[in-house]
């Protein structure tokens, strides 16, 4: 078991995991609270496209998702915020138009291309040195946005107008997040893949808000939550040789039923009345 | 001219895109004064608090509080507070009272800024005029909707405005719910003598509160003493 750790590409693997996995579940938290995880989805569709016309054209597939993923977060963002069309409706249609843009791009390119794949899937023993460093820098640039703006963004995600009337650019701050989790998603494909970047976003913050009250708190758990299993389930993946954006998923998973089990929040169920006015 | 006028509204027209909501309001408001909005569904009433908010620019016309245009305006942030109606917040929004009490405060903070002691005293000090002073560490979850409703009226009120704007503040709260708000809404105006405005259809709230009502249904149809608008409305 440990023998597996001299491999310096495993180094590179889990580093990667770790960063990618506590970004994701630190962007998650609002994503949950937001109920954006459609949107997330649409842009992890959009970002796939972008990435099989960057092989298609032979360019780089990371530049071209991000630009495909930010075509996206305007998309949505605009129909959400114009409010005349049903923002789902609209995502559901962007959704369809950009994996069918994808599907038109793999058959173009009229080869297997197992690259390709890693990002659909997830890849995370092909992570280069190059994949880290872009990695490393979203992981910063986008904590440091989120750390700074907290504020901002605590106050959209409890009540839009309420953040507006107190002095939050509206919609700015949609918009900014929206962006904030292209880039996230961008640069996850590699690590679980398209097809599982929302389940990485959605299950482990859900998981911390059945486990506190605060928001503080379920910011610091989810993060906690989610770099865990990303590591757990890469070790696993290795030992037992399945695909690691599966069993990261799993793990998370699995701690999603713990956290349902051990939440203290059934406990208190009913009480919401009690109080005495 | 009287110095006591705080806002003042010049032949207002507003709306949505392709929808005129409101057309030629005019009304001053002075100090303290106690003001219910009133007017059928869909009147406009809610399109008023937003353009007094700064929330949306008039078509046409213009609106001064404190002789300044409240549209974008950063500096009035903290001189108008506003509930809105039928807050779609999520019921389980994790967050204890006191964090959503300093929310409140973002006008004053912004990004960066850290709450001071004082600061804190003051999410205190509106948690005791909402009654709540006890909850300062319960979760927000846990609260009956009327409790709800006045935490939200302790974050509007702690950052020290001028005036007060309240959508529809008793709509869908039981009866004992909407007494408590009641009182607190009173001391408001009674005890730290803020201008109030408030759009209600709530019966014990026009009569046991209201010192003006003002109806609107697109243009503004009624402006006066609520004692004459129930003798009216009785005719
Ligand atoms: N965001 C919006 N976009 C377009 N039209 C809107 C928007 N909000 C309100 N309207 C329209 O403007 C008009 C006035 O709406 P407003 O919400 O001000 O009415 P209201 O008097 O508050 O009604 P209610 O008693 O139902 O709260 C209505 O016809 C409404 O359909
Ligand atoms: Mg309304």
């Amino acid at each position: 078991m440990l023998a597996i750790l001299e491999y310096t590409f495993l180094w590179r693997s889990l580093v990667a995991a770790l960063l990618i996995g506590s970004l994701c579940s630190f962007l998650g938290v609002f994503v949950v609270l937001k109920g954006l995880s459609f949107a997330g989805a649409g842009i992890a569709h959009g970002a796939f496209a972008g990435v099989a016309l960057a092989f298609l054209i032979g360019s780089n597939p990371f530049i071209m998702g991000l630009l495909f993923a930010l075509i996206m977060v305007w998309l949505v963002g605009l129909s959400a915020n114009k409010g005349n069309l049903n923002v789902d409706a609209s995502i559901g249609i962007m959704f369809a138009v950009t994996m069918a843009l994808a599907i038109l791009f793999i058959g173009l390119i009229k080869q297997y291309n197992t690259e390709l794949f890693g990002f659909l899937f997830g890849n995370i023993l092909a992570v280069t040195n190059r994949d880290l460093t872009f990695m490393s820098w979203v992981f910063l640039g986008v904590s440091a946005v989120l750390l700074i703006g907290y504020r901002a963004f605590y106050y959209w995600a409890f009540d839009e107008t309420m953040a507006e009337a107190s002095g939050v650019a509206m919609p700015q701050v949609f918009f900014l997040f929206l962006s904030l989790l292209a880039l996230a998603i961008v640069a996850s494909l590699k690590v679980v893949g398209e097809l599982l970047v929302t389940a990485f976003m959605v299950i482990p913050a859900s998981t911390a808000y059945q486990l506190t009250y605060s928001l503080k708190k379920m910011l610091i758990l989810s993060v906690i939550l989610g770099g865990l299993a990303s590591v757990l389930g890469l070790v696993l993946s290795f030992i037992w040789d399945i695909p690691s954006g599966a069993s990261i998923v799993l793990v998370l998973g699995l701690e999603f039923v713990l956290g349902t089990i051990f939440s203290p929040k059934k406990r208190h169920q009913g009480v919401g009345g009690s109080y005495n006015e | 001219m009287q110095t006591d006028v705080l806002m003042e509204l010049k032949e207002v027209t507003a709306g949505y895109p392709g929808h005129v909501a409101l057309k030629d309001i005019s009304f001053r408001v002075k100090k303290k004064e106690a003001i219910a909005v009133v007017g059928p569904n869909g009147g406009g009433k809610s399109t008023l608090l937003k353009v007094i908010m700064g929330l949306i620019e008039p078509q046409r016309g213009e609106v001064l509080i404190l002789g300044e245009k409240p549209y974008k305006n950063h500096h009035l942030k903290s001189k108008i507070a506003y509930l809105p109606q039928q807050s779609t917040i999520n019921p389980h929004f994790p967050a204890l009272i006191e964090d959503i009490v300093q929310l409140g405060l973002f006008s004053e903070l912004g990004l960066l800024k850290r709450p001071t002691k004082a600061h804190k005293e003051r999410v205190i000090a509106s948690l005791e005029k909402v009654d709540l002073q006890d909850m300062l560490g319960e979760p927000y979850e846990h609260l009956s909707g009327g409790q709800k409703q006045r935490v939200l009226i302790a974050r509007a009120i702690v950052s020290k405005p001028e005036i007060i704007l309240l959508d529809e503040p008793t709509t869908g709260l039981d009866v004992f719910s909407q007494e408590s708000i009641l009182k607190v809404v009173r001391e408001l105006t009674e005890e730290e003598h803020l201008t109030v405005i408030a759009v209600t259809h709530d019966q014990v709230f026009l009569r046991r509160w209201a010192e003006r009502v003002i109806q609107i249904q697109q243009q503004l149809t009624f402006d006066g003493l609520a004692s004459k608008f129930f003798q009216r409305g009785e005719e």
